[in-house]
């Protein structure tokens, strides 16, 4: 049995009990936020001031990391390297997205499962398994050979192919995932209003389906863009020295030169890079979108 | 050097036979009084697995048995993290093993103590491992191995031959690091051993250019591990590699022929950082550890030969082809006198060349 107060309270008290709850909720928030601030944001603020005082205010490190042609041509092939991994992950990734939106039972949880295990597995192991296939020795090489297609092996490994497809490989999860999860919310009967209505199927799938996936696609472009330009495995195991990203500059200076205010000046540029992308992006596409919250008030 | 010896052998004849000749010709250094140590404690930090325990059995039990000494351990005393140690005012380790081509900057900077050179004995150690802030413990060497059944015929007779693209077409694998490469790249230039250090600027040039002879046909490695491993794929004929890691590739039966020609024997080395909390037991452990007898205990243990080159007749058979004392005149020495205060300055030319 309900309580009759419940049905006197009024819009205003609504709203104030409502505001409450939030209030409860948001302290929830607080363990997390907590560890966040003590082992996340003091660190790393401790770290990247290291940039600007040595110990007393120097603008040196950011001198030094704009005027020397290395670094900046680093972050360049970064961010070239970055877009064209985000670029091989959306096209390999849109179809399979779209498979498995369409796939049911088996089938579904077949391909889910062929995503996921490499998506599990140590992303060393899959560089390694890389220079067993690529090798001049290796599976594809040895294969070629022998079947007489080719009577040098062909070079595979340590160029911008290789660390192409090692991240591509690596990011591929990342890309399908949100795809998928924006497809799969698409009611079908809006195609087959469309096919209703007399579009041919591809036209359906270009002016229905389509922009309706694109906030998947957003998502998914961003968290491949972003977590590719911190990259360091991969180009160090199956790229040369012109795939040399800007992480392991980093990690040289940090290593090898023992220069910590250089190396905190060059995470400076390249966190406020990243931030400043993921704001160019918001403005144009909307993180709502991405997160699927279109009908915000 | 010379000028200061010349004038205390003057000042000893003016003065009259009073100054003794040792005392007068070596520097003083007073004879090891492990006695006062007994009770005190101390930390050591090294690379971990079987090297430290090869260390632990010849070096540091023994000392601590013999001085009475309370022993810690730790592992990876990275110059990264012996920097945050004494930054954070909380140091833990006593003696660390180190690597000896950073430890003149990283003392400068004000995180390793001078060693006491009252107090060690460097009788028998060559000049070049033999630095203010780290003396050389063991020797390993940079060499080069290749593919016995890929490179048939004409073999490789030195270093210098990674250059001949002609005779010796392919990949080729070299450490992403100039320390090894600049003073090889000056004997394919032709510079006989003795010739190669200190590098002056022309020489860098020299070794830069020569280097550009081959940027294409290398895959540069990082990790120890790597060149065994592109050599055992057959990704690369021939490899700038560390001698320690080709006993395990021989032991699968992979063809790899060493060359030693040319190859630079280098040292790790002892370090104190700045305000070790048992600085004169490290000290004195050091101290210990260099004498002949002590330094040849390593050879029994693992491969890597002794520094002390009064020593070198004193270690142990078990592991003799491989020790780089055993080719000790093959060999070129790398002056850590020259990189101690030139190492950053190079380092950083180097990685500009190799990312341009």
């Amino acid at each position: 049995m309900m309580d009759a107060s419940v049905y006197d309270l009024n819009v205003v008290e609504l709203r104030r009990l409502q505001r409450r709850e939030q209030r409860i909720q948001m302290n929830f928030l607080v363990p997390c936020l907590l560890f966040l601030i003590l082992f996340f944001f003091v660190p790393l603020a401790m770290f990247l001031s290291k940039a600007f005082f040595d110990p007393r205010f120097t603008t040196a490190y950011f001198e030094k990391a704009f005027t020397q042609p290395l670094y900046l041509n680093t972050l360049i092939k970064t961010l070239k390297l970055s877009l064209t991994t985000t670029i091989v992950s959306v096209v390999l990734a849109y179809p399979v997205a779209f498979v498995i939106t369409q796939a049911s039972g088996k089938l579904k949880t077949a391909i889910l499962i062929t995503i996921l295990i490499p998506f599990w597995t140590n992303i060393l192991v899959r560089m390694f398994a890389w220079l067993a296939i690529l090798g001049r020795d290796g599976v594809i090489n040895s294969n070629l050979v022998s079947m007489g297609l080719i009577d040098e092996p062909l070079p595979l490994l340590y160029n911008y192919f290789s660390v192409v497809l090692g991240m591509t490989h690596y990011m591929l999860p990342f890309m399908i995932l949100p795809i998928y999860s924006v497809m799969a919310a698409i009611p079908t009967n809006l195609t087959d209003a469309a096919a209703n209505l007399g579009a041919p199927p591809f036209r359906a799938f270009l002016r229905v389906f389509l922009p309706l996936s694109l906030p998947g696609v957003g998502a998914g472009c961003l968290l491949v863009f972003i977590l590719s330009l911190g990259f360091y495995i991969t180009p160090a195991l199956v790229g040369g020295p012109k795939e040399t990203m800007f992480a392991q500059i980093i990690e040289i200076q940090i290593d090898q030169m023992l220069n910590w205010g250089f190396a905190a000046a060059l995470s400076t540029i390249l966190l406020v890079l990243t931030i400043a992308l993921y704001l160019v992006y918001e403005k144009l596409l909307g993180i709502d979108r991405i997160y699927g919250k279109e009908d915000r008030q | 050097m010379n000028y200061t010896r010349r004038k205390l052998l003057k000042d000893s004849v003016l003065f009259g036979a009073a100054l003794g000749a040792s005392s007068v010709l070596g520097k003083a250094v007073s004879a090891l009084d492990l006695s006062s140590l007994s009770g005190k404690r101390m930390t050591f930090a090294s690379w971990g697995g079987a090297f430290q325990d090869a260390e632990r059995n010849a070096w540091f039990t023994p000392f601590a048995k013999a001085a009475g000494v309370t022993l810690s351990e730790d592992t990876d005393p990275s110059n990264a993290k012996i920097i945050a140690m004494v930054k954070a005012g909380n140091v833990t380790w006593d003696v660390c093993d180190v690597g000896l081509e950073q430890a003149f900057s990283v003392g400068e900077q004000g995180y390793l103590e001078p060693l006491d050179y009252g107090v060690i004995d460097t009788t028998g150690f060559p000049k070049a491992f033999v630095t203010k802030y780290g003396i050389g413990n063991i020797t390993w060497s940079t060499v080069l191995a290749y593919r016995e059944d890929v490179i048939k015929g004409d073999k490789p007779s030195s270093v210098a031959d990674i250059w001949d693209i002609k005779r010796f077409p392919g990949k080729r694998t070299l450490r992403d690091y100039p320390l090894d490469n600049l003073p090889w790249a000056l004997m394919a230039a032709g510079l006989k051993k003795e010739e190669i250090y200190p590098l002056t600027e022309e020489k860098l040039a020299t070794a830069f250019a020569k280097l550009d002879e081959i940027k294409n046909d290398v895959v540069w490695w990082t990790g120890g591990a790597q060149p065994a491993q592109l050599l055992s794929t057959n990704e690369v004929a021939l490899a700038q590699v560390w001698n320690g890691r080709l006993g395990n590739l021989i032991d699968a039966g992979i063809p790899v022929a060493i060359q030693w020609e040319g190859a630079q024997m280098q040292a790790d080395a002892w370090a104190v950082p700045k305000n070790a909390p048992n600085k004169e037991v490290a000290m004195a452990f050091i101290a210990w550890a260099s004498q002949t007898t002590n330094n040849a205990r390593i050879s029994a243990e693992i491969a890597y030969g002794p520094v002390n080159k009064d020593a070198i007749p004193l270690a142990s058979g078990k592991y003799a082809s491989l020790l780089p004392t055993t080719h000790f005149d093959k060999q070129l020495i790398c002056d850590f006198n020259y990189w101690g205060p030139n190492f950053t300055k190079v380092l950083e030319r180097w990685q500009e060349w190799r990312l341009s």
